[in-house]
């Protein structure tokens, strides 16, 4: 263990700012746990890849809700899409169980009940599927959609966004 | 000499100058995430719609097949062929060797489900390490649900407990919900709460027995049990109900919170209230809250719902919370002042405990 006196762990994250955070707070980052009990000597500064200072600022407004037994009113709503996404996988690399339960749950949230072509807008996927291979597939999976009165690419109202 | 444009890292906004022609793609980094994260947000979704991830792309094919929740309601069905069809193959494509951990079944069709189907997929879904299940249908319960290692929490409602030789084992077993369900036998529930030895939470809502009995024989005990909720039903009768409800909290001796929820409509003039010779040890030690949901002051025969309450006040030394819960909107402002002045003037054994009116 680290004989470090300060109860403050630095961490730089991908744009720079560097924040002083409490021992307790990185323990719930794994990845940044395992990087602390790795080094043999006081670590002054840990970096964190992949996260940006409005994603700590999130995850230190999660941590202080959590403390005060108010996690439940932590809220993702105000992200778009795209910044959710990259805020789950930021919480993934720093590998933190709990808030990264909350951002699954909210991408599922958003995605519930929605078409097959709004999820493929959402994340930005590709279908590259050959129209063969795209026909086989539906029709391997038909079942699945039997009885449905819309083709599950479709949208149940047809929205501009 | 040409500047730099200094990009904002913070923003990584693709959408708003995004061209509506040829060019790259949106960078798809939702599908750089490995298959178990994939999963773990599908986890969240209804069946239905996981499947339909097959159709995404290549890298999609076959995600839907390895999420480790099932979750069908026929509801989201055109037709009834079609979902027990759905069902049937949704279930039995996965790899055997991949567990299901949580299983929701809700059919509200009663007369097309018959026992069988529901049977065989039971003890298809009972074996592949499941800890979390909720079914909702009006058959007969399969057997196989009652018995399972690896189950944590349970919800049943509208299934029918009869018949039942079998054995019943869920050793791990922390919350049970039961709505609506019938017991052909008191025996039967008595030995549903005997094979769960570490059950922690208990909601027992409009369950219906024909033969309730009372006595301390017909009880074995719950040791581990911290909440208990209990609605009794508005279409049962069932006279004896308090004394039935002391007769387990007898049986609760580690019990911490407690809701009852009186929805009966009968006159029960005639049972008056009788003091047990001792006061359950739960009451005494280890109470700490107390809610009762939608009671309703102006029916005359609520008299015991109250005296119930001032037992529990002057009974119990750590409560530090009484709850009086109204689920409707309408408050009945004099009503809720009764309550209070009733309450508040009887005896209380703990040295704090607030009385709150919610909402």
């Amino acid at each position: 263990m680290a004989s470090s006196s300060s109860n403050l762990i630095s961490l730089k994250t991908s744009d720079g700012t560097v924040f002083k955070v409490e021992r307790a707070l990185a323990k719930t980052m794994k990845t940044v746990q395992a990087i602390i009990e790795e080094a043999d000597a006081n670590i002054y500064m840990i970096p964190i890849h992949n996260v940006f200072s409005h994603h700590m600022d999130m995850i230190i407004d999660y941590y202080k809700l959590s403390v005060a037994g108010k996690s439940k009113e932590f809220s993702v709503e105000k992200l778009d899409n795209d910044e959710l996404k990259d805020f789950l996988l930021a919480v993934h690399y720093l590998n933190m169980e709990d808030l990264f339960e909350v951002l699954t749950q909210a991408v599922a949230d958003r995605l519930e009940k929605k078409s097959v072509g709004y999820v493929r807008k959402y994340f930005g996927i590709e279908n590259d599927f050959t129209p063969e291979e795209y026909a086989a597939i539906r029709k391997k999976n038909d079942w699945a959609f039997k009885g449905d009165d819309i083709e599950p690419e479709e949208d149940e109202e047809k929205q501009e966004e | 000499m040409k500047s730099q444009k200094v990009e904002k890292p913070c923003r990584r906004r693709n959408n708003s100058r995004r061209k509506p022609t040829i060019s790259t793609p949106t960078v798809d980094r939702i599908s750089d995430l490995p298959d178990s994260i994939l999963c773990h947000i599908l986890s969240f979704i209804p069946t239905k719609q996981v499947v339909a991830t097959s159709l995404l792309s290549p890298r999609w094919k076959s995600i839907w097949l390895s999420v480790l929740t099932l979750d069908l309601e026929d509801k989201t069905f055109k037709d009834f062929t079609s979902f027990q069809n759905f069902t049937f193959i949704a279930i039995f494509s996965r790899n055997i060797t991949l567990p299901i951990l949580s299983f929701r079944f809700k059919c509200s069709n009663n007369n097309s489900l018959d026992f069988d189907f529901v049977d065989n997929f039971a003890s298809f879904v009972m074996q592949r390490g499941i800890e979390n299940l909720n079914i909702s249908t009006s058959t007969k319960l399969p057997s196989s649900i009652l018995n399972c290692k690896t189950l944590k929490v349970l919800e049943l409602e509208n299934l029918r407990v009869e018949d039942f030789s079998h054995q019943m084992d869920l050793p791990l077993l922390e919350s049970l919900h039961l709505n609506e369900v019938d017991f052909e036998h008191h025996e039967y529930l008595v030995k549903l709460l005997s094979s769960c030895p570490i059950l922690e939470d208990l909601q027992l809502k409009c369950i219906r027995i024909p033969d309730f009995l009372v006595g301390k024989e017909n009880f074995k005990s719950l040791p581990s049990l911290k909440s208990l909720y209990v609605e009794f039903s508005t279409y049962v009768s069932w006279p004896n109900r308090w004394s039935w409800l002391l007769e387990m909290l007898e049986c609760c001796s580690k019990l911490q919170h407690l809701t009852i929820q009186d929805s009966a409509n009968e006159d029960n003039l005639y049972n008056n209230w009788k003091e047990p010779p001792k006061v359950p040890h739960c009451l005494s030690s280890e109470l700490r809250t107390y809610c009762i949901k939608d009671y309703n002051y102006h029916f005359y025969y609520k008299k015991i719902e109250l005296q119930f309450a001032k037992y529990i006040l002057h009974n119990s030394k750590v409560l530090h919370t009484m709850t009086i819960l109204n689920s409707s909107r309408i408050v009945d402002m004099n009503a809720r002042l009764q309550m209070f002045i009733e309450l508040s003037s009887s005896t209380w054994d703990s040295s704090y405990c607030k009385l709150l009116f919610v909402p």
